[in-house]
């Protein structure tokens, strides 16, 4: 069965226009553009709850273009994408004691704990996801998280730089959750190849300056919100001027995440920090009491040209843990300096010690 | 979870790949192994995050991750 999309285009420039739609994502092992094709083709209904619409957004956002009329676009993806249409239903979800996927009269049953926290949508989706791809087997058992978004009960001026894949929920999950004072540091521009993970842009936005979108966003729906938004690279001056009381890096290369940990180390500022790729990627949080990022990372990594496959819901994920981490420290939660790692794919979530570098250029030397 | 049942090798995963290894080997022999030398990885042994000098003992249980800096 061939799709047929809303936006009225020929099938062929539908497809490649498509393909250019999910160009980080076809750059991921095993993510073809077969698989994409057939993976357009599955159509959600009608959703029931917050749990339900986040797994199906980031399932649309995987490549799922299917909806039936029931289906609550205008709350959901009200902007996001022309590929979306309409079909009769192939997906269904239902509550259940574990997450596990099934067959039911040729309609794939997609069954959950409805009572888990909405940081647990990007580990559902992923299992869905990879289950297309018969990568995983169809049961999964719930495993705890370490860390939890929680509403925040001290508040503080957060620093985000980057506004992308792991910056756009990340910022969306802070606002929510009670922050109301945001400064915000993004120099790019939104592009078609952004939009299956930045949750922040739609398609009318391409080509516009991502902080202009966000300014623009940011003033109709979170008016009461304090916040600054740079179009501009980090410079570690804005430390010091802006003085928040936590950074959050949300960027795409090693160069500015040495800045970052170098500016916050030296000047007494805490920063959390994720890096992602495929379908795995870490979260941690750094002040002078743990060891650094160059600890964890060495520091003689190099960024390279080449882009980097990427899934909407491993950002989405990064994104979320970041926040957590965030509210945590807000909110004066104990933290052992662990970093978290995890893998969607394979479901599996690891806590990893790093020991302080003696001979480390920064953190070694830093005032504790 | 990783690090659970005892393991009698040196147990090494990088994604879908897996390994074992009935010796100690230094960090370099790792990487040489598991032919990752052209991959930007962090290798953790038994959760702890180990340095290019180090060597890892059998029964260890070794995951190498990607040196991630995607956003």
């Amino acid at each position: 069965m061939q799709p047929e999309f809303l936006g009225g285009m020929p099938m062929d420039i539908e497809r490649e226009f498509l393909f250019r739609w999910y160009e980080r994502q076809l750059l991921v092992e095993g993510v073809t553009r077969s698989f994409l094709l057939r993976l357009s083709e599955e159509t959600f209904g009608g959703l029931s709850g917050k749990m339900e619409e986040m797994v199906a957004e980031l399932l649309i956002r995987s490549g799922l273009s299917g909806i039936t009329r029931d289906f609550p676009r205008q709350r959901i993806l009200p902007f996001y994408s022309p590929l979306i249409y309409r079909q009769k239903e192939t997906m269904e979800f239902r509550d259940g004691d574990e997450i596990r996927i099934s067959e039911d009269d040729g309609k794939k049953i997609v069954s959950f704990p409805h009572t888990l926290p909405i940081i647990f949508s990007p580990v559902i989706a992923g299992i869905v996801f990879f289950w297309f791809m018969n990568e995983v087997s169809s049961t999964t058992s719930v495993k705890g998280l370490p860390v939890n978004p929680e509403k925040i009960s001290r508040k503080g001026r957060v620093m985000v730089v980057g506004a992308g894949g792991l910056g756009s929920p990340l910022i969306k999950t802070l606002l929510d959750n009670g922050i109301d004072d945001i400064c915000i540091i993004e120099p790019g521009k939104v592009k078609l190849n952004n939009l299956h993970r930045q949750i922040l842009y739609d398609y009318g936005d391409v080509g516009l300056s991502k902080a202009s979108v966000l300014e623009r966003k940011l003033s109709t729906y979170y008016g009461g919100v304090r916040a600054k938004v740079y179009e501009r690279e980090f410079d570690p001056v804005s430390i010091k001027s802006e003085r928040p009381d936590i950074v959050v890096s949300c960027v795409d290369n090693f160069e500015t995440r040495y800045l970052i940990n170098d500016a916050c180390y030296r000047n007494g500022i805490p920063f959390v920090d994720s890096g992602v790729e495929g379908s795995s990627g870490y979260v941690m949080l750094r002040d002078r009491s743990t060891p650094c990022y160059r600890c964890f990372m060495g520091d003689n990594r190099i960024d390279t040209e080449a882009s980097r496959g990427i899934l909407a819901f491993t950002t989405y994920f990064g994104g979320l843990l970041e926040a957590a981490l965030v509210t945590s420290y807000l909110n004066n939660r104990n933290y052992e300096g662990k970093i978290f790692w995890f893998d969607l794919k394979k479901h599996r979530f690891e806590e990893i010690t790093v020991e302080r570098r003696e001979d480390c250029p920064v953190c070694s030397l830093a005032k504790r | 979870m990783f690090v659970s049942e005892e393991v009698t090798l040196l147990e090494v995963v990088y994604g879908d790949k897996k390994w074992n290894f009935d010796r100690d080997l230094s960090y370099g022999e790792l990487i040489k192994e598991t032919r990752l030398g052209r991959v930007s990885v962090l290798v953790m042994v038994n959760g702890r995050l180990v340095r290019k000098e180090e060597m890892i003992p059998v029964k260890s249980r070794v995951l190498i991750i990607s040196a991630a800096n995607g956003g």
